[in-house]
């Protein structure tokens, strides 16, 4: 899958999932934060965001240190998908 | 002593322990070679005196006015006395059961089992009351337990499977202060069929899922996020309530058992559920008034 598809599909599907109804799909970027600023999810969004990246993707996260890293931005968790990815 | 340390800790809230490390490391060596008598008698004094400082008696004021109407006086000094004592009598007995291994658990353990057995892993919801971490000695057999609830530096008394001969485990802390990473951890624990430990008593700092609800007649502030954590991972949760009923002796009390719907989120979605946690902690807080331990003004606006 390439990096503009996984990216598409994750914010259709955060979008959608989510209920995030404020937010436009074209004001993202691969800068935009996911928590506080940026999309504002709260950390109890961090659950079904994992939940998100597992059904669309197959892409595990495991623990807390894993979460840090992929959630500091939409661009940083579609890299962290793309090198996960089943057969990439 | 300490205060209780909690899944939701508010922002004027600390872990930090009362008390240094000698003088915890006094009563464990106390405990290990002399046993509980000698240690309660040490306790006494150390109660009076917690009792007579009036920012450590401050800190159950705001539980006292609301359960029995005072703040202030000899009655004020009456109950907190009762309260200190028994919270007291409690870590005590929690570092001997830790130490000692001496405890006794009673009921509770069958119904975990057949909750377990669903493969969903269990959230356990419980409150700042009774004896809830001998309890957890109780649960040593159950698998993988994961207890919610933030740690600092100066958070220097033991819990009772940190003691060499507790043997209860696998146990692991999962900090609520890690926010995304709290709740990662507790998902990935519940897939792996495990227990998670909640308080439902007290908010994370900037929990945004807090719920009016009235408590000891007054509107007061809990989380919900236990509830949307059930719903979201289909985990079955259970409230459970300790209490002490002699010594080392505690009984669990398994008022509700939750089966969330899918797709609740919300606030409004999650209050019925709140207000039935809170009306179950009133009740057992009405029959058990010495035996909460949450010194934290939950009705603080």
């Amino acid at each position: 899958m390439e990096r503009r598809e996984i990216f598409d599909t994750l914010v259709k599907a955060m979008l959608t999932e989510l209920y995030l109804e404020d937010i436009k799909e074209e004001d993202l970027t691969e800068d935009s934060a996911l928590f506080g600023e940026g999309l504002g999810l709260d950390s109890i969004d961090s659950v079904e965001l994992v939940v998100i990246v597992e059904k669309h993707f197959k892409v595990a996260i495991q623990d807390a240190d894993e979460a840090r890293k992929a959630f500091a931005s939409l661009g940083v968790l579609v890299s962290f998908i793309q090198e996960r990815m089943p057969g990439e | 002593m300490s205060a209780t340390p909690g899944a939701c800790a508010p922002p004027d809230w600390s872990s930090r322990s009362l008390g240094r490390r000698w003088q915890h490391r006094f009563f464990y060596v106390l405990l290990r070679f002399l046993g509980l008598k000698p240690a309660r008698f040490v306790l006494f004094w150390v109660v009076l005196v917690y009792c007579l400082r009036p920012k450590i008696a401050g800190r159950a004021k705001a539980y006292l006015r609301q359960r029995f109407g005072c703040s202030s006086g000899a009655g004020f000094f009456f109950h907190v006395f009762k309260l200190y004592w028994m919270f007291g009598s409690i870590l005590l007995e929690r570092a001997a059961a830790g130490i000692l291994g001496k405890y006794s658990v009673s009921s509770g353990t069958d119904i975990l089992w057949k909750l377990l057995e669903e493969g969903r892993g269990v959230i356990l919801l419980g409150a700042h009351v009774g004896a809830w971490q001998i309890a957890l000695a109780g649960l040593k057999n159950c698998g993988g337990i994961n207890i919610v609830q933030p740690r600092n530096g100066n958070d220097v008394d033991l819990h009772v499977f940190e003691h060499g001969s507790a043997r209860v485990g696998p146990v692991r802390i999962i900090d609520p202060e890690d926010g995304a990473g709290c709740f990662v951890e507790i998902h990935a624990a519940l897939k792996r069929g495990e227990i998670v430990c909640l308080m439902g008593d007290r908010r994370a700092p900037g929990e945004k899922l807090a719920v009016e609800v009235d408590f000891l007649g007054r509107k007061a502030l809990f989380p919900g996020s236990a509830f949307v954590l059930a719903s979201l991972t289909q985990a079955p949760l259970a409230v459970v309530f300790t209490r002490r009923v002699g010594e080392s002796a505690v009984e669990c009390a398994w008022p509700l058992l939750v089966r969330m719907p899918a797709g609740i989120k919300s606030k409004e979605a999650v209050s019925g559920y709140v207000s039935g946690f809170a009306r179950q902690l009133e009740l057992y807080v009405m029959e058990n008034p010495y035996q909460f331990f949450n010194f934290y003004d939950l009705w603080a606006s």
